[in-house]
């Protein structure tokens, strides 16, 4: 029996969900909160209690942690998990969540400190001996010895902001001319988004592979990974696609990447689950990016082959309980396979789209899995992430996964507004993603090839379009009709039953 | 009945028919097919077309007609929608919203003068920031929302005279 009882969730989505259902196999409580727009949302339906925080902008709501905590003790929760994104690599409301008394489902804020700095993590990194990428790091060199560091690194370099991840403040670097103006771009933009306009320069790996991987830590000195997960099917830094194994290692590059990983969570002494992410040539080599010291979007790829519920474990752990298997315990079994849903127009540059979602229909089938925080007549804004659902499938190796995963879109029905699901499809079909040989930049490098055609009409969706139109005249028809009273009671069309049309 | 859509920036159009033996007769161009359908939980239909099997989701909003066949999804759009939207944004020098949104910041006020590529306002949604910037030199002639506004796709937000 776990010693917890009753958690806040301070997220929404397809995480809150996925956390109210690790909390209910757990016999706790699962408190959500909500904004003013998802009043009905699937993770407010499937708590057990659930509490308004304020408005849909985030900042009014689930970024406020002033109400998440007052919440939390109000409700009688022992214990906030955050989810990702929002605050939950923010060191200031670990500390406030245990502050008040809450077991914080995470690491220390200590440790979300020293990874999120990343001149420090780097630091951290180089002497606990695991590689990073050659860089060139100092709070107050001035230009002259940037270019001089860019030189003995080699170009391409990148510019990067200490204080802050994101994407934000970074800039490729192709030639020494360029490198001023970077520098000064990126001070600029890493001052405004993080109030610290610190930066420091890395060799950029043109041709990596992100290959990420999973670790998990008690509180009695355990720390055990579990395997890697492949994550270099990205459009501008956005993952798309994630797998585990990874078509790239070897065995022994497992067990080094592994090894390493350990070491990196160890030397920030962490405790829970966390990310170590790494940059991996083609030649082998490797080298720590950062580390995510959170659940990730991507975990369930990792549950899928080693059998483990992570969202349960960061529980248990937070609990004090030690870890029930050792390194040796841990198995990779088969392949699994992720893609991202986006409500995303990808022929219109992939800008956000909404709409009220008036089918969802998810395939129930052997290994796949659908994680998602919306259900049909659920409406999508423009306030939070586009990404509305996960599809996970697992079969017995790469190929076979590929083919579930492409049987599983096609089942898929999301009607009412744009996704990404035929975009996905292509990629699917690549042969350079069929080969395992995707690297970071090949989508973007490639979107062109990549952009499905618009699919021509078949006759047939023109006739279902229209059955659909018909069917819909007709019925507002005998609507205007009763308001007369004299409804025909026999027509076909108030029959809401399987009527049948032209039989 | 004649049912007309637009597809891909075509009109495409079909003509469902009644028949005496109680199918229903779709003729699409030169091509006829003999139809029997019946409606799926959910919206949907069952259908036979000259004794081909297809299954076909579809829902609707105001702006589309949504059919998901065979693993793909098809947006038709409705013909009287796009007459409707084709005025709006035809109304010169309107610069409109490409995605729905929130205005999250102004930068320019009515009467200013701009010039090509100054930043006018700036949209967020999900998480993404877009840059409305000026087209051409011009004056601010009609500003028509405000910081804090929610814009749907389409909306009319600015409007910048010729010098």
């Amino acid at each position: 029996m776990i010693t917890l009882k009753k958690c806040l969730i301070a997220n929404r989505g397809e995480i809150a969900v996925r956390i109210i259902r690790a909390c209910h196999e757990l016999d706790m409580i699962a408190v959500a909160v909500y904004s003013e727009s998802d009043s009905n949302a699937k993770h407010v339906q499937l708590a057990d209690e659930a509490y308004y925080i304020g408005a849909a902008p985030p900042h009014q709501s689930y970024l406020d942690s002033e109400t998440l905590i007052r919440t939390a003790t109000q409700a009688g929760c022992d214990c906030v998990h955050p989810g990702y994104g929002f605050l939950s690599e923010n060191a200031d409301f670990a500390q406030a969540v245990m502050d008040a008394n809450l077991i914080w489902i995470g690491p220390s804020p200590d440790a979300i400190r020293a990874m999120g700095v990343k001149t420090e993590a780097r630091a951290l990194m180089q002497k606990a001996g695991v590689p990073v990428v050659s860089g060139f790091q100092s709070d107050n060199a001035v230009l002259d010895e940037f270019v001089t560091a860019a030189e003995h690194i080699g170009y391409p370099v990148m510019v990067k902001a200490a204080g802050g991840g994101g994407g934000k403040g970074i800039r490729v670097v192709y030639k020494p001319a360029d490198l001023p103006e970077a520098i000064q771009g990126a001070q600029s933009e890493a001052q405004k988004a993080f109030n610290d306009s610190r930066i420091f320069l890395e060799r950029y790996i043109e041709d990596g592979r992100h290959i990420e991987i999973q670790v998990v830590a008690d509180t009695h000195g355990n720390t055990v990974h579990l395997f890697e997960r492949e994550c270099s099917t990205q459009r501008r830094h956005q993952k798309i696609i994630e797998e585990s194994p990874s078509p790239l290692l070897t065995a022994q590059m497992r067990q080094t990447m592994g090894n390493a990983a350990i070491a990196a969570a160890q030397a920030v002494n962490y405790v829970n689950a966390g990310t170590v992410e790494f940059i991996a040539t083609p030649e082998g080599e490797f080298f720590f990016l950062e580390m995510n010291t959170r659940l990730q979007v991507e975990h369930p790829v990792t549950e899928m082959v080693t059998g483990i519920d992570l969202v349960k474990l960061q529980f248990r752990v937070a609990a004090g309980e030690s870890l029930s298997f050792s390194q040796d315990d841990l198995t990779q079994n088969g392949h699994a396979i992720e893609c991202r849903i986006y409500a995303e127009d990808a022929r219109n540059n992939f800008l956000p789209a909404i709409g009220t979602v008036q089918q969802f229909i998810v395939p129930q089938a052997p290994s796949i899995r659908v994680d998602s925080g919306i259900q049909a007549s659920d409406m999508i804004t423009i306030h939070y992430d586009p990404m509305i659902a996960k599809v996970i499938v697992h079969d017995a190796n790469r190929e076979a996964a590929l083919q579930r995963m492409t049987r599983a879109l096609a089942e898929i029905v999301i009607l009412g507004t744009t996704t990404n699901i035929d975009f996905l499809q292509t990629i699917l079909q690549n042969p350079v993603f069929v080969a395992g040989q995707v690297d970071t930049k090949f989508v973007d490098d490639n979107l062109q090839t990549l952009l499905p055609d618009v699919a021509q009409l078949p006759h047939a969706a023109l006739i279902a379009a229209a059955l659909a139109k018909m069917d819909g005249q007709t019925q507002a028809q005998v609507v205007s009709n009763s308001d007369h009273s004299n409804a025909d009671i026999y027509s076909p069309w108030q029959r809401s039953d399987n009527f049948r049309v032209g039989e | 009945m004649q049912y007309s859509y637009e597809y891909n920036g075509e009109t495409v159009s079909v003509k469902l028919e009644r028949q005496a033996d109680g199918q229903m007769k779709a003729t699409i161009g030169d091509s006829e097919y003999s139809v029997t359908a019946s409606q799926i939980a959910g919206g949907g239909w069952l259908m036979h077309i000259n004794s081909k099997r297809f299954l076909a989701h579809t829902a609707s909003d105001s702006e589309a007609q949504y059919v998901h066949l065979n693993g793909t999804q098809f947006k038709l759009e409705k013909v009287e929608n796009r007459r409707r939207r084709g005025k709006g944004s035809s109304r010169s020098g309107d610069l409109i919203a490409e995605m729905p949104g929130q205005v999250i910041d102004v930068r320019v006020k009515e009467g200013r003068s701009v010039q090509s590529g100054d930043v006018l306002l700036v949209l967020e949604a999900m998480k993404m920031e877009i840059r409305i910037s000026a087209p051409h030199d011009g004056t601010v002639a009609k500003l028509r929302v405000k910081t804090g506004d929610v814009v749907a796709r389409g909306q009319a937000l600015v409007k910048i005279s010729q010098m």
